[in-house]
């Protein structure tokens, strides 16, 4: 019907059709239509043609869904994969891990564990898998344990375990090891778990031993030399106490007899004599006195002075020593001007102020020239007694100021007719003064004289 | 006329303190160590005793200690005479029996009015 005839298939058209068949059947069918030319290009009519696909579709659909199957299958394939990937990395993570991890269920039960583990705790991955967590807990906590999993269970949050504790592990030996523990709950899809890193702390604990001794034996060390230092200052102070005695004993004689002879009761002595005996008295006494200084110093040095405390007037001291002194500042011509005003009554130790006093204004002596002005000035201040001594001396360059406390200092030169000391006066006297709670202070100018202050701590009596 | 017992090792010390008190007027009598100034002292029943804390054998303290035992010496005052000038000394020495301390080097007049202070 259709032979001879062309169909041009530019102007063609195609589609696809469901229709039912005389049976009722449904069919798929395709049904192209396009127009009809004769040989010269005239157009005749439209053709259609109308072919059942309906197998053909069947095929089609069912290529569609093995390749559907295939798809799914392929990318279960990868996710089997990725999921094999992700395992193995985790494997890896935690075999590489340096400490043992450990995953505990809610009944205590180990479910997964490490390497380290294994190395750790001395038992095989078979022999803990299953097993209660208790296991590697030491004897004597044991019985607590489960307990304290309880309670983490109550509070489950990332943190260390025991902290502030000493913990321990124990082996499958019986052995106890030294650990750290972190815990973290974990949550996934078989339920709440718990991990704990166990940290093998040995080594650290040994060398925090190590230091620990070191420090022992440090601070040992450190002891037994300064017992060795107390020992030798004690020694020194001994020595000196000794020595001093010692000393003092053919003094007591030297000047015993000097003064027995300068009594003229064995016989009258020549002029020359008698100033002979009164070179001997007068050295003799100076050496008393610096053996008195050396004992002194070794009192304080080893802290053995004690104040015999009582109560006395400041100006009844004060003219003790004015009397002590006249002779000396007479000597020089030096006038001496004592605030009369004061009259205070004061709870200390009289001889060791009278020394303080009596040192202070034997150096303004010594240090003052001919003709010139020494003055005490006491007064009284709210809960203490200060008292100065000022002279018209030679003065102390400000950079001296401090060292003139020191022992064995001495100034360069003293002015004529002065014996040098031992260079100990000042260092007793501040030790003195400091032994009563007081200070002592300088005040002083090259050309200008000195002024040494020091209080006494003093409540109204 | 009033004995003094002066018990000292330092025969220089002995002869000073006797010679200050001879010419005061008073009978010495000496002791160079402490066994010996017990037996002096026993021997002269002395008015006065002047000790010298440091002497070898049986010391000053120890001396005063069998002088306040002796019921013939127990009321016998003691004088202590040390060159030792540790803080405490003196009341050690007062509270071991001694009557009165004294320290050397002495002055001799200080040594005289004690002298006589005790014999008054």
């Amino acid at each position: 019907m259709i032979a001879g005839l062309q169909l041009h298939k530019t102007s063609q058209s195609e589609v696809e059709l469901r229709l039912p068949r005389r049976d009722g059947i449904l069919i798929d069918v395709e049904l192209w239509t396009g127009p009809c030319r004769d040989a010269s290009g005239n157009t005749l009519g439209t053709l259609a043609i109308i072919a059942e696909v309906t197998e053909h579709h069947a095929v089609e659909r069912k290529l569609a869904r093995v390749e559907e199957e295939l798809v799914l299958a392929m990318t279960q394939e990868k996710e089997a994969q990725a999921e094999l990937r992700a395992e193995r990395r985790f494997r890896d993570l935690l075999e590489a891990a340096p400490d043992a991890i450990i995953e505990v269920d809610r009944e205590g039960r180990i479910l997964l564990l490490n390497l380290v583990t294994e190395k750790l705790f001395g038992y095989t991955r078979e022999e803990m898998l299953g097993q209660p967590v208790e296991m590697l807990v030491p004897d004597a906590l044991r019985g607590g344990h489960a307990q304290h999993r309880a309670d983490y269970w109550d509070h489950p949050v990332t943190r260390p375990m025991g902290s502030a504790l000493q913990l321990h592990g124990r082996r499958k030996d019986g052995s106890s090891v030294p650990v750290e523990i972190s815990l973290s709950p974990v949550k996934s899809a078989d339920g709440f778990r718990v991990t704990a890193v166990i940290r093998d702390i040995s080594e650290r604990r040994k060398t925090e031993e190590r230091l620990r001794e070191m420090q022992q034996n440090y601070t040992r060390e450190l002891e037994a030399r300064n017992r060795e230092v107390e020992r030798a200052n004690q020694l020194k102070s001994e020595f000196l106490a000794s020595m001093s005695h010692e000393l003092r004993t053919p003094l007591h004689t030297v000047i015993g007899f000097a003064e027995l002879l300068s009594e003229e009761l064995e016989g009258p002595l020549n002029e020359k004599q008698k100033r002979f005996l009164n070179h001997i008295h007068t050295d003799s006494t100076h050496l008393l006195a610096l053996i008195n200084d050396i004992l002194d110093i070794s009192k304080i040095e080893s802290g053995r002075v004690e104040l015999r405390r009582e109560v006395f007037d400041v100006a009844v001291v004060l003219r003790e020593i004015l009397s002590s002194v006249h002779q000396q500042a007479a000597a020089k011509s030096i006038a001496i001007d004592a605030s009369p005003s004061l009259s205070a009554t004061i709870f200390a130790d009289r001889l060791r102020v009278k020394q303080v006093l009596f040192n202070l204004l034997s150096n303004a002596l010594k240090f003052t020239p001919e003709g010139g002005k020494v003055r005490i000035d006491a007064e009284r201040r709210s809960g203490l007694i200060e008292i100065s001594v000022t002279d018209t001396g030679i003065g102390i360059a400000k950079e001296q100021h401090e060292a003139v406390f020191d022992k064995f200092y001495q100034v360069g030169s003293t002015t004529k007719g002065v014996r040098e000391g031992t260079g100990l006066g000042l260092a007793i006297t501040k030790a003195l003064v400091e032994e009563h709670g007081g200070s002592i202070r300088l005040e002083s100018e090259p050309g200008k004289g000195s002024r040494f202050t020091f209080t006494i701590p003093n409540e109204e009596i | 006329m009033k004995t003094v017992l002066i018990a000292d090792d330092k025969a220089t010390s002995r002869e000073l303190v006797r010679t200050v008190l001879e010419n005061s007027g008073y009978t010495v009598v000496e002791a160079s160590d402490g066994i010996e100034a017990l037996q002096n002292a026993r021997a002269s029943k002395p008015d006065l005793i002047i000790l010298d804390l440091h002497m070898p054998g049986l010391d000053g303290f120890g001396v005063v200690r069998e002088i306040r035992r002796d019921k013939d010496l127990a009321s016998t005052p003691v004088m202590a005479l040390t060159a030792s000038a540790m803080q405490g000394d003196r009341e050690r020495a007062i509270s071991a029996g001694f009557t009165s301390y004294i320290a050397k080097p002495i002055q001799l007049s200080a040594l005289r009015s004690e002298v006589q202070r005790m014999l008054e």
